[in-house]
């Protein structure tokens, strides 16, 4: 049978919703606990694992006598990912922490102020230390190194068309990010 | 003795858990429904405010009544989850100026005829598409706390969150023919 109006009080109305879950028992938050460290664990270990096979996977450029430029460009990536890494493992300990029993408008301001600015320096922090390596391993490629099987102009027409793909990666990239900070700048323009 | 102290210190935190679970089991339940419309992200919602509370009860310092803090830091978690949870779908907020001046035709019927099964569905969906800002004061307003309890809470003044609360009575008013009791 429909509500008469009179029962639509919107106060009564919500706060007279059946429930259906029970409270957690102290059991189970104890459990949750022990799940969040495990995760904060793993979380760190699959960085720092991503991290070694980058280190790995450039350490042979370093063993490149006959490229000054590519073994620099190896080493240059190592240092820009070991930076990457830090700077994530810094930001995710700096999170906002909603337990700290702040008020929601400040809390929620600084929330979307950490993630702007994250989002916004995203090419000082993210793109830029990616690029001094970039730019010297395609150097040694275009200068020192060439493919054997192939003519030189092919082969700098390959180098060309990696380095044009990688500049259109980083600026798609930072684009992306910029369109977000503005987004969450309105957001925070409207508090 | 420093274990000793943190057993002592955990043995607190526990057992002030345990109470406020109890007590706030419904509001909590309450509020992840207006912060969350999927049934299984909101169970890992409600579970996720409940282990929040447990954590942040380490730290609990007395600086505000115990029902201020449960509040806060339900409210901080629902709101770390909606900020995660925007980032991967798109979905638009409004708030409650954008809602007071326009007309919903969608709720052209008559509330008279409209059961109240269908009368909640349409607070929450009102209710999960504000902004979180919004939806906190909206929602401790429908929890009935009066404007000063609200403003200790949300970090507003009284006076801002009696303009925010007069512009939801105007939306509910014409939504549900009728408003709820005065939170000022």
């Amino acid at each position: 049978m429909p509500a008469e109006p009179s029962d639509l009080d919107p106060q009564k109305l919500w706060q007279g919703q059946a429930t259906e879950y029970d409270p957690m028992t102290l059991a189970a938050v104890h459990e949750k606990a022990r799940t969040f460290q495990f995760r904060i664990r793993r979380r760190n270990a699959l960085e720092y694992i991503g991290a070694a096979v980058a280190i790995i996977g450039f350490l042979p450029t370093l063993l490149l006598r006959q490229s000054w430029m590519m073994q620099a460009g190896g080493a240059a990536t190592i240092a820009g990912v070991v930076f990457i890494v830090w700077q994530l493992h810094r930001r995710a300990s700096a999170n906002a922490v909603p337990e700290a029993g702040e008020p929601l408008v400040d809390f929620y301001r600084t929330e979307l102020i950490r993630q702007r600015d994250a989002v916004r320096s995203v090419g000082l922090w993210y793109l830029a230390p990616c690029i001094p390596g970039m730019a010297l391993l395609l150097l040694g490629r275009w200068f020192q190194v060439h493919a054997g099987h192939r003519s030189v102009g092919t082969d700098h027409l390959i180098i060309a068309l990696m380095g044009a793909i990688a500049v259109l990666f980083f600026v798609v990239v930072w684009l992306i990010n910029q369109r977000g900070a503005d987004r969450l700048q309105r957001r925070i323009d409207e508090l | 003795m420093g274990g000793a102290r943190r057993a002592t210190s955990e043995v607190g935190q526990d057992e002030r858990y345990a109470r406020v679970a109890v007590t706030f089991a419904a509001a909590m339940e309450r509020l992840s429904r207006a912060y969350e419309a999927d049934a299984d992200q909101r169970l890992d919602l409600l579970q996720d405010i409940h282990f929040a509370l447990w954590r942040s009860f380490a730290q609990y310092d007395g600086r505000c009544s115990e029902r201020t803090w449960v509040y806060r830091v339900a409210h901080n978690v629902a709101a770390t989850h909606v900020l995660r949870r925007r980032r991967s779908r798109a979905q638009a907020f409004t708030t409650l100026d954008e809602i007071a001046a326009h007309a919903d035709p969608a709720q052209a019927s008559p509330e008279a005829e409209v059961g109240t099964r269908q009368a909640l569905d349409r607070l929450t969906a009102l209710v999960q598409a504000l902004a979180p800002p919004d939806r906190q004061v909206v929602v401790l307003y429908l929890e009935g706390l009066d404007a000063a309890a609200i403003g200790e809470v949300c970090g507003l003044t009284p006076g801002a969150v009696a303009t925010k609360i007069h512009r939801l009575k105007a939306v509910l008013a014409r939504r549900f023919e009728q408003g709820g009791q005065d939170a000022g």
